[in-house]
């Protein structure tokens, strides 16, 4: 207990104990000098009470009753009764002179003794005599004399009693005074000491008063603080005791000290039979992980606690799956006394998990299945639509009447809009599986916003709504990032907001994040009908939108804002709305695009394009705006082209002249650009020049199909400078024109197998592209053998596999033209002529495909990987 | 534990040497008188009680009271021995230390009894002025005659009293049971009285 107390404490404790004995001591001998002065004072008294007793007035009585009698015996004739009553008188004065206390009057024994020897004269002589005085007669005269002169010898004698009784009295007067004096001094010194230690005493009290209260509160306070811990003790005994998990503690070795009720319950071993012994030997059976064992015999061995799951056998040998959890218990050195371990019955758990993981992993390989599934469904269907489109295309350029015409755009269109489905699901499956790759290239904001609001310009102005855009001063002008995805998120984002727009407009506004300026912040503003905020959050998800009504009035897939969300994800972007509902709504749009200072040539200037500058272009385009826009273009490339307004010319001038590049305007009245296209290369071959599409959709289907329908390339409208230079110095690189549909780098697309498959495995696909070779060629070889023979249904057949395949292979130019020639044989409305051409490209694509395969086993072997990855 | 018992024994301990001290160094307070006044000694009952006409004396007048309502002779009352011998006697025993010296029986009236007879019944603020043979005068508060058992004595150890042996009346105050203070007390036992005046 007393350790409990602090230093002070004691310290101070001990000091009072000091204090309070020399307070003892010191009173001790205050009282006893007390009492020794109360002695003497009483003493003192006594000696004064003599003094206040003695009575000098008696003595001196005696004189005067003497020297009376002695004037009545001079008298000539006294009265006999006045002699007797003077003499009584005489007598009683004397008598009381002799009495004891008169020795106080005297002072000394000496004197008394004298004043009894003056009593015994008197009663002895002086009483006979004046007897014979009152008697009177003869001797009467005689006696008188003698008692006269009796008297006067006993009056000088009293006379000189008085006088030395008096004497001492005043003597022993002046010593009481004297000592009382003394006594009186030591009074007061005493009494000083007694007030000083009373002083002290009461201060004492004070302090010790104060000391016993404060140790007291502490002692209270001590006591408090060690019942409440027993409380918590108790507390948590109770818990280890009742708990259903198994609680043992072990010795700092790992032996039992003792172990709970619920060990005792649960495994069926006794706290007797437990004790002494090592868990492990009670617990450990046949099947327990030996490499568990070794990791808790090493934390015991290292002192370390640990927490391991391991199965274990009761008593009976039921063997039970327990999650234990070890920790050292160390005392207030820190060493190691034991272990305390908390065991818990995980059987039940363990077999929930593994049927859990077992769900999880089928419900995964399912979804997986179910999205490969749809992405090559997906990819199928493309394949067959993008033939669809393209004669539903070729069949409005034909002389068609009104409502024939009405039924193929119809018809066209909903082919657009099946399209857009799948290249979206496609997209969005890509995106969800992590299989599109980000590019990180240089480009211009403004062009993309620019290009974006473009391509809306038509619709918007057709229902009279306003496109505009804003760039904030600080937003950089070049930036690295994906262009592409950047502008399909716009693309999206505008094209809804165009859609949901009934009055007023859509702005573009972009900002430039305050801080490195990395994070640029595109906002897209419209007047449209809103979206519920309850429904805000779910437009991002998949399949989803505001509304499933709005589906059927505004169609769409449902996927392009969860493509978007995605995208973001994916390029560490962000993408939030806010809206109100018949207000408007902004989607604002924050993606990381690091500054970068303008590419090289990104102005171009003539002298930075010599090799480009020396291409022969001729542009094919029926409105005289674009016609303007692009030589002007062109010019800055330093390109003098040519111009022709519809595709017949474009075929005339393109046979005739002699032209590297082609850039065709799909859209043309008369014969449009896909059928000048074929014309030329039906009259040029192989000679023909680099014919690049341009048209205004910029939907990635759009490029496909006109790939697949003899284009070289393609760029989109409005036309781009930096679109154009690309596009041209692509042409520059393909002087030589190879007249297959693709060339030999885009013969097999791996990113869209990757795509489409989710295999990631180059070596797979070149094996996979040696078996469609045979039949691909097989086909190029012996198609024209079918058409002479008019088999054109067999024809069909085997361009169906070979299509099929090719899609399967990802290797879209031979898909393309055997889907061409397969459509082609089907509806027997292709002349010879033509199928012939088709063939013939199909052998073209199949042996660019060839060289394709032959190139990337080359590759393979040299690299003499057996499997490597496509990343 | 030790500590706390420490300290209390020593604060008792200096409380209890404190308390010694100041017992040892205090007064001792007088007791208070033990018997009643009109309890005190041996009384024997006489012919003569207060209200009673007090005769004119036959003998030698031996004290004569003056002052007081009640008279025989003159404006004054007058008593010989046989008419003082008449009232209720006491007698108790004294030290007579300043007359005799030793122990002795004094009897006679007690004083209250003779003023009573005198008509002096309310003793509160009056005072005898009392004169002695010898010329010694003494006035005494009337009260005493009233708080105490003072005699009027007439005998001592049963026999007359001469003027030799302070008689022929004195006064006598108790000293058994009564602890009077002598200074104060003593002056009053007046002996060879003959006469009080009563104002």
């Amino acid at each position: 207990m007393a350790a409990a107390f602090p230093r002070q404490t004691k310290v101070l404790a001990a000091l009072l104990l000091a204090v309070g004995a020399a307070l003892l001591v010191g009173t001790l001998v205050l009282s006893l000098s007390m009492l020794a002065q109360t002695r003497d004072l009483d003493n003192k008294v006594k000696l004064t009470d003599d003094i206040a007793d003695a009575n000098v007035r008696t003595l001196s009585q005696v004189q005067r009753e003497l020297l009376r009698l002695d004037v009545l015996i001079q008298e000539p004739d006294p009265h006999p009764a006045d002699l007797q009553l003077q003499g009584e008188l005489v007598s009683q004065r004397v008598q009381e002179g002799t009495l004891p206390y008169q020795r106080q009057t005297l002072g000394t024994e000496e004197l008394l003794m004298q004043s009894r020897a003056l009593a015994r004269e008197w009663r002895t002589e002086g009483v006979p005599l004046l007897r014979e005085v009152r008697r009177g007669g003869p001797k009467a005269g005689t006696a008188a004399q003698d008692l006269h002169s009796l008297i006067g010898r006993l009056e000088i004698n009293y006379n000189e009693l008085v006088s030395k009784g008096e004497n001492n009295r005043k003597l022993r007067a002046g010593q009481a005074n004297a000592e009382t004096k003394v006594m009186v001094e030591r009074a007061r010194w005493l009494l000083g000491g007694l007030v000083v230690t009373f002083f002290v005493i009461g201060l004492y009290s004070a302090l010790a008063g104060m000391f016993y209260r404060n140790f007291h509160r502490q002692r209270e306070r001590a006591n408090a603080d060690l019942r409440s811990l027993n409380e918590q003790l108790e507390k948590h005994a109770h818990v280890v005791r009742e708990t259903d998990n198994m609680v043992i503690i072990t010795d700092a070795a790992g032996t039992i000290e003792w172990v709970n009720q619920a060990f005792e319950r649960s495994t069926g071993f006794s706290q007797e039979h437990a004790v002494g012994k090592r868990p492990g030997s009670l617990l450990q059976g046949p099947d327990t992980d030996p490499d568990t064992v070794a990791i808790m015999r090493e934390a015991v061995a290292d002192g370390e606690g640990f927490v391991v799951e391991v199965l274990n056998y009761t008593r009976t040998g039921q063997p039970y799956w327990s999650g234990i959890e070890t920790s050292p218990i160390r005392d207030r050195d820190g060493q190691i006394s034991g272990f305390v371990s908390v065991q818990r019955d995980i059987t039940e758990r363990r077999r929930h998990a593994e049927l859990l993981i077992a769900a999880k992993e089928t419900a995964e390989a399912t979804a997986r299945a179910k999205t490969n599934f749809l992405a090559s469904m997906s990819h199928e269907i493309r394949t067959p639509l993008n033939a669809v489109l393209g004669f539903t295309d070729l069949l409005l350029l034909t002389n068609l009447d009104a409502q024939q015409r009405e039924y193929v755009r119809t018809a066209h269109n909903s082919g657009q809009l099946l399209r857009n489905l799948v290249n979206d699901i496609l997209d969005f499956s890509a995106l969800d599986t992590m299989k599109v790759k980000l590019e990180r290239r240089c480009f211009e904001l403004r062009d993309v916003v620019d290009e974006t609001l473009r391509m809306f310009a038509p619709e918007a102005g057709s229902r009279g709504l306003a496109l505009t855009s804003e760039l904030g001063q600080e937003v950089p002008e070049y930036v690295l990032g994906d262009e592409t995805r950047v502008r399909q998120v716009l693309v999206n984002l505008v094209g809804n907001a165009v859609k949901f727009t009934e009055t007023g407009g859509v702005r573009i506004v972009v900002r430039g994040s305050a801080q490195d300026g990395s994070m640029i912040e595109f906002r897209v503003s419209d007047s449209g009908i809103g979206i519920p905020a309850d429904q805000q959050e779910k437009l991002f998800q998949p399949f989803t939108q505001g509304d499933a009504s709005t589906t059927r009035r505004f169609g769409g897939t449902g996927l392009g804002l969860a493509i978007c969300r995605l995208l973001m994800d994916r390029m560490g972007g962000e993408i939030s709305v806010d809206s109100v509902l018949g207000k408007g709504s902004t989607f604002v749009v924050r993606v990381p695009l690091e500054a970068t200072d303008a590419p090289d040539g990104a102005r171009l200037a003539p002298a930075d394009r010599p090799a480009v500058s020396s291409l022969r272009v001729l542009v094919a385009d029926d409105d005289v705006v674009n016609q303007t826009v692009v030589a002007q273009m062109l010019r800055r490339f330093g390109i003098e082209a040519d111009v022709v307004s519809d595709g017949n010319r474009a075929v005339e001038a393109a046979t005739t002249g002699d032209y590297d590049t082609v850039l065709m305007d799909v859209h043309m009245p008369g014969m449009d650009g896909v059928e000048a296209t074929a014309h030329i290369r039906a009259a040029m071959g192989e000679a023909s020049p680099r014919i690049i599409a341009v048209t205004a959709s910029a939907l990635e289907g759009d490029r496909e199909r006109l790939l697949g329908n003899g284009m070289d390339d393609y760029v989109s409208k409005p036309l781009q400078m930096t679109a154009l230079g690309e596009a041209l110095e692509r042409a520059l690189g393909q002087t030589v024109h190879n007249p297959s549909l693709a060339e030999d780098g885009e013969a097999v697309d791996v990113e869209r197998f990757v795509d489409q498959t989710g295999i990631d495995d180059r070596a797979f696909l070149v094996e996979l592209v040696g078996q469609l070779l045979p039949q691909a060629e097989a086909l190029g070889a012996e198609a024209p053998d079918y058409l002479e023979r008019g088999q054109l249904e067999e024809l069909r057949r085997l361009a169906h596999t070979v299509g099929g395949a090719a899609a399967s292979c990802a290797a879209p130019g031979l898909a393309a033209s055997a889907a061409l020639l397969e459509v082609c044989c089907a509806q027997e409305q292709c002349t010879e002529q033509e199928l012939a051409e088709l063939i013939e490209r199909v052998a073209a694509d199949a042996a660019a495909v060839r060289r394709w395969h032959g190139a990337q086993a080359a590759n393979l072997a040299a690299a003499a990987e057996p499997v490597d990855s496509l990343s | 534990m030790t500590l706390r018992r420490a300290v209390i024994a020593a604060l008792l301990a200096a409380l209890v040497a404190l308390l010694a001290g100041c017992n040892s160094a205090g007064e001792k307070t007088p007791p208070a008188p033990s018997a009643s006044p009109s309890t005190y000694g041996t009384t024997t009952p006489g012919s003569l009680k207060p209200g009673d006409p007090i005769p004119v004396p036959t003998g030698r007048p031996i004290l004569t009271l003056t002052g007081v309502p009640t008279t025989n002779v003159g404006d004054t009352l007058q008593f010989d021995l046989a008419t003082l011998e008449k009232f209720d006697t006491v007698a108790y025993e004294v030290f007579d230390r300043q007359a005799e010296g030793h122990n002795v029986t004094f009897s006679g009236p007690l004083l209250k009894t003779v003023l009573a007879a005198a008509g002096v019944t309310d003793l509160k603020g009056k005072t005898l002025h009392c004169l002695a043979l010898n010329d010694y005068s003494v006035d005494i508060p009337a009260n005493d005659a009233a708080e105490l058992p003072v005699l009027l004595a007439t005998r001592a150890d049963g026999k007359k009293m001469s003027v030799a042996h302070y008689g022929p009346t004195r006064f006598i105050y108790p000293t058994e049971g009564y602890n009077l203070d002598k200074t104060k007390y003593d002056p009053r036992w007046i002996w060879q009285l003959k006469e009080i005046s009563v104002t």
